[in-house]
């Protein structure tokens, strides 16, 4: 029981971060959340970066292919590893930063 | 015709079996002094040889699939299927299965995102079964190998046991074994990018290389064993076990071949090596066919969407399928090869 409650905790953290990636624990969804902190080191924003991996919220933004990648709770990406600068490219379109 | 299967012979040989190749090794092999008549020069002829032309069939397909496939992703799928009905809708479903990009990581949220546009189990299950198991990439590598007959019945077949296999998980009612939070996933119409030709290019190589670093481990290992069993295991072992005179081979083939993870590039080599031992064709591509349709990591990532019944039920279905195109196959096999 401990350990869900650590659970949970970590997640409602995770929920409110701006930027979050959706992903099932795998892989490649471990490999993006490390492309995105690059990317927002590179935009001199603070790297703080969610990671929901709960199935229900996934599939709450409509996405069928993990890794995915939400920008102020729009989805920008999905079933791609990014690479920094394309995830950076990203981040700035959604935040009109260009 | 006789022009017309002329110049097939000569594709199927020279560009998908990649024969030069072959010969050309073996020359370079004699010059340093290595015969590949000898144990050990035959070893690394095969080696050498099946290592390259299957990373040059693997860069290329690869390449072309995931273009391909960039005109096919999920949430379209999705919408297609949502128009057909009954068998129709599951003979589609299988058919995209084999060119909607999929890995096992992202079954559970193409089943929900499936299940909560109203798509019914049993199509969503023909997509599960015909996706891995079948794929464009798998038709041609066949071919190189095995012939365009072979290849063509392959992944026909496939497309029936996903078909057949989609409507049993339907007929039996198995709503109720699907974990919760699935049936209750909230639909929600995902946007459809529509990438540039650059893009679909950018995509198609990343798949590409990520495919090629992912896969070439298993390469070298299938190829390995491959050799190994080229050269060193005795004829009478193989057929023993997988040739005609066991009858229970089929059995032995996807029981071995069911737990196993690999890709079909991994499992291509070992295939070619038993077949060339006397193994049955029947026997050969229902070990094939398990290795890439079933394997732990997949069922353990799926076991947490479906209840063990479903999940059961989705394994022995699979294996009954997978057992009987080995029978047919054998049965066929004078007839086809």
């Amino acid at each position: 029981m401990g350990l869900f409650g650590k659970k949970r905790a970590e997640q409602t953290g995770e929920e409110s971060a701006a930027i979050k990636v959706l992903g099932s624990g795998c892989a490649k969804c471990n490999q993006l959340e490390e492309s995105v902190k690059t990317a927002l080191t590179q935009l001199g924003l603070e790297p703080e970066v969610g990671h929901i991996r709960d199935f229900s919220r996934i599939a709450e933004y409509g996405v069928m292919t993990t890794p995915a990648l939400v920008v102020d709770e729009k989805v920008v990406s999905s079933g791609r590893v990014l690479k920094p600068e394309e995830a950076a490219a990203l981040i700035r379109k959604a935040r009109g930063m260009e | 015709m006789e022009m017309l299967a002329a110049v097939w012979q000569f594709f199927q040989e020279q560009i998908l079996g990649m024969q030069w190749l072959n010969r050309l090794i073996g020359q370079g092999l004699s010059s340093i002094g290595l015969d590949p008549a000898s144990r050990w020069g035959g070893s690394l002829q095969f080696f050498l040889y099946d290592v390259i032309k299957i990373v040059i069939l693997l860069c290329t397909l690869i390449f072309i699939i995931s273009y391909i496939q960039s005109y096919f992703p999920p949430e379209r799928s999705r919408r297609i299927l949502g128009r057909f009905h009954g068998i129709w809708a599951n003979i589609l479903s299988a058919l995209l299965g084999t060119v909607t990009p999929f890995c096992s990581c992202s079954s559970i949220p193409l089943f929900m995102g499936f299940t909560s546009a109203g798509l019914p189990l049993g199509v969503t299950f023909s997509f599960l079964i015909s996706s891995p198991m079948v794929d464009l990439g798998s038709l041609v590598l066949l071919m190189s190998i095995f012939g365009a007959k072979v290849a063509v019945l392959y992944v026909l077949i496939g497309l029936v046991i996903a078909v057949i296999g989609g409507t049993v998980i339907e007929k039996l009612g198995m709503e109720q074994y699907v974990e919760d939070f699935v049936l209750h996933a909230p639909f929600q119409e995902g946007e459809e990018e529509q990438p540039s030709r650059r893009q679909r290019l950018l995509y198609a190589r990343d798949q590409m290389l990520a495919t090629f670093r992912k896969v070439f481990p298993f390469i070298l290992l299938g190829v390995a064993i491959g050799a190994v069993i080229h050269n060193w295991l005795p004829e009478e072992w193989i057929e023993l076990v997988l040739g005609s005179n066991n009858p229970f081979g089929v059995i032995l083939a996807t029981l071995v071949g069911v737990p196993m993870y690999a890709d079909i590039f991994g499992t291509i080599p070992v295939a070619e090596a038993l077949l060339f031992k006397g193994a049955q064709l029947g026997t050969i591509l229902a070990f094939m066919m398990a290795v890439t349709t079933l394997s732990l990591p997949s069922l353990i990532m799926l076991r947490k969407a479906v209840k063990p019944k479903l999940l059961a039920v989705f394994i022995g279905v699979c294996i009954v399928g997978i057992v009987l195109v080995g029978y047919l196959f054998n049965a066929m096999q004078y007839l086809i090869l």
